[in-house]
């Protein structure tokens, strides 16, 4: 199904999603629209299908009822980070970057670009190291590098801050602005979300 | 996009140290098992030969095939690799290729030493090179069709070898009949070019199967 252009601001939709796994209502008739501008936060318990949803919405589950309406230019303008970060534990932070970032946007990022961004996530000292010998956390931060370097309208990021100390946190909190800023839309979820950064939140605990 | 993809491939496998040349050991390993049980003889190894060599290939291919995908899918790479606007089919073929440039090659490479262990006459080496080198191309892709159903599967590489192994078959009856027409002095380029009429079929096939395979395991 795709949102035409009648509704340009509109980035995502969902009507009367239903699903249920291992004979286990996770969520019935959740519908919500995320307009260009917009952060929805995506709260529930553990294994209350958060993941499940974010899933079906970026087109990798299609075990649910009713309808994700997306925009015909989807694929191109969509970061989706899932709980596996899909970086190359033997690679190093800009190989992961470069191949990252060609995957979505077909294009290689400019050198400089890279380096800026490494720069800007505290990695550049790292650079030269395969990501797997370094910590959890500055895993995290790889994973999110292609943030900066692409110009996806639409984000679905699976619990970004987790393992994430202060100051990443910080610089992931100013990417989602930058990004809600300039027009492009954000779901995401986490257990220890500040809830005035939202504009819309979406509780999974009120659709069972 | 595709030469990126190849690139990546080809350059964790160097740098996965040894890992990427345990397929070629055994190949190695299991050839030279069979002097040891048969008889280190010609008139005992010459006529079986073809046939060890390319039955121990097929074997070292199914164990390249289990880990075109089992890095990438525990990495989460392969998710990525879903949904990318770029098609699918041409990145797996990429990374089929890849692990060709790993495994096949150096494998076709080193079949003439093995051939000369086993005794076998040099009328045969060519129609031998000639099929491993398109022969390994068709085992990997269909191990990678294989290997796409399994990747989720806590033990998957031995029920690969169940669905893949049958469907290594024609390639091996092609493949070592061939060495045996040359080695009886009659025309075998026959057999060859059915090798490589599979291998044009499986060459869109196979990645296309694989991408359909993924989307559905990756669920």
């Amino acid at each position: 199904m795709n949102l035409t252009a009648e509704n340009p601001e509109r980035l995502l939709a969902a009507e009367a999603l239903s699903c249920e796994r291992s004979g286990r209502l996770l969520f019935s008739k959740l519908s919500f629209v995320l307009e260009a501008g917009q952060r929805l936060h995506l709260l529930g318990e553990n294994g209350s299908g958060k993941t499940t949803l974010l899933r079906a919405l970026a087109g990798l589950f299609s075990g649910y009822s009713g309808r994700v309406l997306r925009r015909p230019d989807f694929w191109q303008n969509c970061i989706y980070l899932g709980h596996a970060p899909g970086i190359t534990g033997a690679m190093t932070a800009s190989e992961n970057l470069n191949y990252a970032v060609q995957l979505n946007s077909g294009e290689r990022p400019a050198k400089e670009a890279v380096l800026q961004a490494l720069a800007r996530a505290g990695l550049a000292d790292f650079a030269r190291l395969p990501v797997r010998n370094l910590s959890a956390g500055q895993q995290k931060r790889v994973s999110l590098l292609p943030l900066m370097l692409t110009r996806a309208e639409l984000w679905v990021l699976d619990e970004p801050f987790s393992a994430m100390d202060g100051e990443g946190s910080q610089l992931l909190e100013s990417l989602l602005c930058e990004q809600q800023s300039r027009g492009g839309a954000v779901i995401l979820t986490g257990h220890n979300l500040q809830p005035e950064a939202a504009s819309a939140t979406l509780d999974l605990a009120g659709y069972c | 996009m595709f030469l990126a993809t190849l690139a990546r491939e080809v350059r964790l496998g160097l740098r996965s140290g040894a890992d990427f040349m345990i397929p070629l050991i055994f190949f190695v390993m299991v050839v030279s098992l069979f002097p040891l049980g048969l008889a280190p003889t010609g008139e005992v190894l010459a006529p079986v030969a073809p046939g060890i060599i390319w039955t121990a290939a097929l074997l070292a291919c199914l164990l390249a095939s289990d880990r075109i995908f089992r890095r990438d899918y525990e990495e989460g790479m392969l998710e990525q690799m879903l949904l990318s606007d770029y098609p699918l089919l041409l990145l797996l073929l990429a990374k089929v290729y890849g692990q060709w440039l790993l495994t096949g090659l150096p494998l076709t490479l080193l079949a003439p030493l093995l051939a000369s262990l086993l005794f076998m006459p040099e009328a045969g080496l060519l129609p031998l090179l000639a099929g491993l080198f398109a022969g390994t191309q068709l085992l990997l892709l269909l191990g990678a069709t294989g290997a796409a159903l399994t990747v989720t599967l806590p033990k998957g590489s031995l029920l690969l070898a169940v669905i893949i192994l049958p469907l290594y078959a024609p390639p091996l009856i092609l493949g070592s009949l061939a060495v045996d027409a040359a080695l009886g002095g009659q025309p075998w380029s026959g057999y060859l070019l059915w090798q490589g009429a599979l291998l044009f079929a499986c060459l869109p096939l196979a990645p296309a199967a694989a991408a359909a395979g993924l989307r559905a395991t990756l669920e």
